[in-house]
């Protein structure tokens, strides 16, 4: 395990781990952790990080669900 | 090549560049470009209809190994008249959803958007033009579907904290 660096400190509250000069959502309910995250990027690397998420929904659209029929299915024909 | 492929927008845009295609994205990969986190998945550009820029298209789509979705098995390649067209080009290439435009809402071409654009360099080599960031919000403001609202709060967050990280820290 390693070495709690709050250890021997008093613990902090939910809040005080989210007090900051910048909000973290705007009125909308916008993150805007993940807008200030992803201006850090180049804009090549925003494309790089598009491409990565259509693959990863493309994978999802062979995905499927897990029902104990088929569970019982897959393991009798095995 | 499968109906559909993931997109892969950055050798898309590549690709495209290579064949001198004059062009200006718009719509999600805009918005992806100029730091908004949104999900999209096509590439939507206006191209010029001028004489030089047909075949260009053309030779980049062919490149693409383009074809219109949406129509079962039949795989047909775009024409330049096609394209000289004001509505909406939607293909699959090898590397994803490709639609071009003639036109956008408002009837705006190539030429009307040319002034509302930016260039951004990519890999310190590729420049694409794309629309900036408060026409972008302009256009989807106008064309008011709900899919656009959505993606609207985004990005004026976006240009928010563009604006605010360009500001001059305050002193004192």
């Amino acid at each position: 395990m390693p070495e709690d660096p709050m250890q021997g400190h008093p613990s902090p509250t939910w809040a005080s781990v989210y007090e900051g000069p910048d909000p973290l959502y705007n009125e909308d309910g916008v993150d805007l952790t993940q807008i200030r995250w992803f201006l850090t990027l180049t804009p090549w690397e925003r494309l790089e990080l598009a491409a990565v998420h259509a693959r990863f929904v493309e994978e999802l659209r062979h995905a499927r669900i897990i029902t104990p029929e088929s569970r019982a299915a897959t393991s009798s024909s095995s | 090549m499968p109906e559909s492929l993931p997109l892969n927008p950055g050798p898309l845009l590549q690709v495209l560049l290579e064949h001198e295609v004059e062009f200006i994205v718009i719509g999600g990969v805009n918005a992806i470009l100029h730091g908004a986190p949104v999900h999209t998945f096509d590439l939507d550009i206006v191209h010029a209809r001028t004489e030089e820029n047909f075949p260009r298209i053309l030779n980049a789509l062919q490149d693409l190994q383009a074809y219109y979705r949406g129509r079962g098995g039949q795989r047909l390649f775009p024409r330049k008249e096609w394209l000289a067209a004001d509505g909406p080009n939607l293909l699959e290439t090898r590397l994803g959803a490709l639609d071009l435009l003639g036109t956008i809402v408002g009837n705006r071409s190539y030429e009307d958007l040319l002034p509302h654009t930016e260039l951004l360099v990519l890999r310190d080599t590729l420049q694409v033009r794309v629309l900036d960031l408060p026409t972008l919000i302009q256009i989807k403001e106008e064309t008011g579907r709900h899919k656009d609202k959505l993606m609207l709060f985004t990005l004026k967050a976006t240009l928010a904290e563009k604006q605010k990280q360009q500001q001059p820290p305050s002193t004192g």
